[in-house]
């Protein structure tokens, strides 16, 4: 456990990435400015309410936006692939057996007219696994093994509405590893489950990670979880990365003002409140975005200047932050207990 | 829990039992019926006036039928439900009416539950109608809506057009426009956003203070019942498990599978970080038609012997209003005291 130390060298980069919608309002921008790395092994959680941005981001990283999204800008680098240039087929080679893709609905991704140990033997054969029947059912019986379903030979002949929940989600997981990717994007993959499997689930992420390297992007709107399984975090909002730090500081020491919002507006156990944290207002609709912060509406620490300066991302003790506090270029004037904030001090 | 008065609304022996319908072709080829399915199989359970008590478990674990038997949405099959002192598990139609007025619940999903072509203002008041309230009783849909802080210019809305908090909001006043005294919230939370979620519980809160609410909260969602109840009753297969006032069975509780959940909850601190450490429970909640024999959690459960196996174990008093039904709580409890000290203990951020 404990984080570890970012290799020089990324699986898979982004830079500048923008991704717009087009919809009949015209074109809205769905991602701006999105920078972040995943080093191999490493696992880095991208959270953040719903409408930031973060599944647009995970179906940009696959190549699976829908018809009228857009990738406008930026790069996106996958080992020395540059895969906003990839064809369809050459996307074949990416998807499985290099980035896998577990989402939250199994049945979404389990084709309901077809065994499981089929659909395990063709996922194998579609990208030229070798072997004969026999050895590719062998290795299908092996990865449900890994993923925790009892009796696999046997349920081999199973079709997928015959698992419970959390033996399909288990399935897909076993799906996405069956190529043995380096990356794998997990969409709130345990969103929909209950506490006891979902903490079955992650442990078994963490062990894929720790025994094979297996690198994981993890997307979840769940801080909890977050906080559980990940080395690194990004945390989003309206379409912007907006904090990008090693787990523990993130946590401990939040520096955005969102992300501070978020993080107080959780309920521990065991510390008990009287009212809870809100944070006042919503997120601003992706068709109506103000021109500076777009956090500006419902930030206590909100200035005039920031509801025309856009912040930049910029470098602040060891993390990356997008907010004029941080920026002592940006005309922000800090005051009392935002100044310490700024200054690097818990306020 | 107010010891006053009688309490609001008490369970005794409580089975809610879902018989499959077979068919003349099952029946022709004399197909062995399948045994029902015990969602609620003997609970007691009492609810005390003005209090909150949350109702935790996993999915498949009976909560939500046990909150819908209770609110005479789902019929019992055998034991006894009494709201206010009045027997009312076999009460007609005309009561069950009378009844709905007091007793109310607030749905999961709340966009299911609000008609896509009606405005807010005629769903708010639609229980009104059902009901034939006269016009003097009823709230307008201004007032339903500052109730729930909601401004009143969502009263021409349509639900689509709504927030998924804002129709949680929506959902919680048309349970309130009855002035019930008892509200069943099931998942209250669910699919919110944290910010939305954390306003959601202030609200219930608030308004259970002010409005002198008695709630039954169904959830999976242990932290959300550590800031919201009273006391929480532990559900698995049908049965309560573990009940007790809040910050004793979530500091120190005394049954393995309340252990279990509050265990696996993921913590918002990576501190407390102990994803490869947990001590599991392995696979999932059994089938509710064919339960396991004697304690139910035994084929999970790391503390089960020959006497799990065997015994059937019923709730035991671990001190005055805690109950765990356990063979072993002497020694669980123990360690989870010793483990909730460690937890306390250990420096905070």
């Amino acid at each position: 456990m404990g984080v570890q130390p970012a290799p020089a060298e990324p699986l898979l980069q982004l830079d500048g990435l923008e991704v717009a919608y087009h919809t009949r309002r015209g074109a809205l921008e769905a991602l701006h400015d999105v920078s972040l790395s995943v080093a191999p092994g490493e696992v880095v959680g991208i959270v953040g309410e719903s409408g930031c941005g973060k599944s647009t981001l995970a179906a940009a990283l696959m190549g699976l936006l829908p018809p009228n999204g857009e990738v406008r800008g930026g790069r996106i680098v996958y080992g020395s692939h540059d895969l906003l240039a990839l064809r369809e087929e050459e996307w074949r080679r990416i998807r499985g057996p290099e980035i896998a893709m577990i989402f939250q609905d199994p049945l979404t991704s389990l084709n309901p007219t077809f065994t499981v140990g089929t659909q395990l033997v063709d996922a194998q054969r579609a990208h030229q696994r070798d072997g004969d029947r026999g050895d590719l059912r062998h290795r299908a019986v092996e990865i449900l093994e890994q993923v925790g379903i009892p009796d696999a030979a046997s349920r081999l002949r199973d079709f997928p509405h015959e698992f419970s929940g959390g033996m399909r989600q288990r399935i897909m997981i076993a799906m996405a590893l069956l190529l043995e990717p380096a990356l794998i994007i997990a969409d709130e993959a345990t969103s929909s489950l209950d506490v006891t499997l979902e903490a079955q689930i992650l442990a078994l992420l963490r062990r894929l990670r720790d025994e094979r390297g297996t690198a994981i992007l993890f997307v979840s709107h769940d801080l909890g979880v977050v906080g559980q399984i990940c080395d690194r975090v990004v945390v989003m909002y309206a379409g912007r990365t907006v904090e990008e730090g090693d787990v523990l500081s993130l946590y401990s020491r939040p520096l955005h003002p969102y992300t501070q919002a978020l993080l107080a507006a959780v309920p521990v156990r065991g510390r008990r409140r009287e009212r809870l944290e809100t944070i006042p207002g919503r997120v601003p609709s992706l068709a109506n975005l103000p021109p500076g912060c777009k956090f500006v509406e419902r930030c206590p620490y909100a200035q005039p200047v920031n509801r025309e300066r856009e912040p930049r991302y910029v470098e602040f003790d060891g993390r990356r932050v997008r907010c004029n506090i941080y920026d002592p270029s940006s005309g922000y004037e800090p005051q009392s207990e935002v100044a310490a904030m700024a200054a690097g001090r818990t306020p | 829990m107010t010891e006053a008065a009688q309490p609001l609304v008490e369970i005794r022996g409580l089975r809610t039992y879902f018989e499959d319908r077979h068919g003349l072709i099952a029946r022709a080829l004399r197909r062995t019926a399948l045994p029902p399915v015990r969602a609620v199989d003997d609970v007691d359970l009492e609810v005390g006036r003005g209090e909150i008590l949350g109702l935790v478990g996993e999915s498949g674990s009976g909560k939500t039928t046990l909150g819908r038997t209770v609110l005479r949405l789902t019929p019992a099959t055998s034991g006894s439900i009494r709201f206010d002192g009045e027997e009312i598990t076999d009460v007609r139609r005309p009561a069950v009416r009378r009844l709905r007025r007091r007793m109310q619940m607030i749905f999961q999903d709340p966009h299911a539950s609000l008609s896509p072509r009606l405005r807010v203002s005629y769903l708010l008041t639609e229980p009104y109608r059902i009901n034939n309230v006269p016009s003097e009783e009823q709230y307008s849909p201004d007032e339903l809506l500052a109730m729930v802080e909601l401004s009143s210019e969502l009263a021409d809305k349509y639900p689509h057009e709504l927030s998924g908090g804002q129709a949680r909001r929506v959902g919680i006043a048309r349970a309130l426009a009855m002035q019930p005294d008892f509200v069943v919230a099931d998942e209250p939370t669910s699919g919110l956003d944290v910010s939305a979620a954390a306003a959601i519980l202030n609200l219930m809160k608030d308004l259970g203070e002010r409005l002198g609410l008695t709630y039954l909260v169904i959830t999976h969602n242990l932290s959300i019942l550590d800031f919201l109840a009273d006391r929480v009753a532990v559900m698995y297969l049908g049965q309560i498990v573990e009940v007790g006032p809040t910050e004793v069975v979530l500091a120190s509780p005394a049954h393995p599978y309340t252990q279990a959940l509050l265990e696996a909850v993921s913590e918002p601190d990576p501190q407390l970080r102990r994803v490869d450490e947990r001590l599991l429970v392995p696979g999932e909640i059994p089938s509710p038609r064919r339960p396991p024999a004697a304690c139910r959690f035994h084929t999970r459960c790391p503390y089960a012997d020959e006497v799990s196996r065997t015994v059937e174990p019923h709730l035991e008093e671990v001190v005055p209003g805690h109950l765990a039904a356990c063979h072993h709580w002497r020694e669980i409890h123990a360690n989870a005291s010793e483990r909730a000290n460690r937890v306390l203990t250990s420096p905070s951020k």
